[in-house]
């Protein structure tokens, strides 16, 4: 997802039609979705704002990033390799300037369902958004790598290409996810991989 | 000012989209890496269609 002023479009969302709309009812809709659509909810849990995107991108305008206490949600739709996948970097580094409490992609490929960002009382997004910078260059050779050796491994096997592509692609996002797990606790923020249905309870 | 700044790569990428171009080259080049006919074919098709904006 990217901000007005980085390119793309704003397409507001009429969102009179989603009022009273839980977190998990607007998420259940964006799972069904082939586009890319993103709601704001404000501290309260009330819509506040919503976008229309396109298969692979949503913009919103810059004055969302200093909605503070903020939860985002938007939709990582499956596309041709029928996996949405985690937060992309542009995800991240929105996150990482915004005011937001909680950053969500809503995902519906197999094994998918939300990859979720927390900011903690006392989180550093400087110092996050530092260390992305810093270990960019071995992330993407990492991505890169594990995908070759996962289509060479596939291709092996006899696995389509078709399919070995969509395995190699979740083993190299898988890559990422891992990442984010592993490093966002040190800056203060809380990544989160759900697989399966949950309760929101809220 | 440091001698050794970081070069600022997340400002890069200002849009999925971004991310979405990065695994298409990165693909390209798992296909190039094969280097079947085949392979070679579909990664040729993919960089046209890359090139064209196509890359999902």
């Amino acid at each position: 997802m990217n901000g007005e002023n980085k390119g793309g479009k704003v397409r507001p969302i009429d969102i009179s039609k989603f009022d009273g709309y839980t977190l998990e009812q607007v998420e259940n809709r964006l799972r069904n979705l082939k586009h890319e659509e993103l709601f704001v909810f404000d501290e309260n849990g009330k819509i506040i704002a919503a976008y229309k995107g396109n298969a692979t991108s949503v913009s919103f305008p810059e004055s969302i990033i200093n909605v503070k206490g903020a939860t985002v949600t938007h939709g990582h739709p499956k596309g041709a390799k029928e996996f949405g996948g985690t937060f992309s970097f542009a995800d991240m580094k929105n996150m990482l300037e915004s005011q937001w409490k909680e950053h969500r992609a809503t995902a519906a490929g197999q094994g998918e369902m939300n990859y979720i960002l927390r900011k903690g009382k006392n989180a550093n997004a400087k110092g996050f958004y530092d260390r992305l910078n810093k270990d960019y260059p071995a992330l993407q050779a990492n991505i890169s790598k594990r995908y070759s050796e996962a289509y060479t491994r596939e291709k092996a096997k006899g696995t389509s290409t078709k399919q070995a592509e969509h395995i190699a692609r979740q083993e190299a996002v898988g890559t990422l996810n891992a990442y984010y797990k592993t490093t966002a606790s040190d800056y203060g923020y809380e990544y989160v991989n759900r697989k399966k249905k949950y309760k929101y309870n809220r | 000012m440091s001698k050794e700044q970081t070069t600022d790569f997340l400002a890069k990428h200002e849009t999925d989209d971004d991310f979405f171009r990065m695994m298409a080259q990165i693909e390209i080049d798992a296909l190039k890496e094969m280097g079947t006919p085949e392979e070679l074919a579909i990664a040729e098709e993919k960089e046209r269609k890359l090139k064209s904006g196509i890359y999902t």
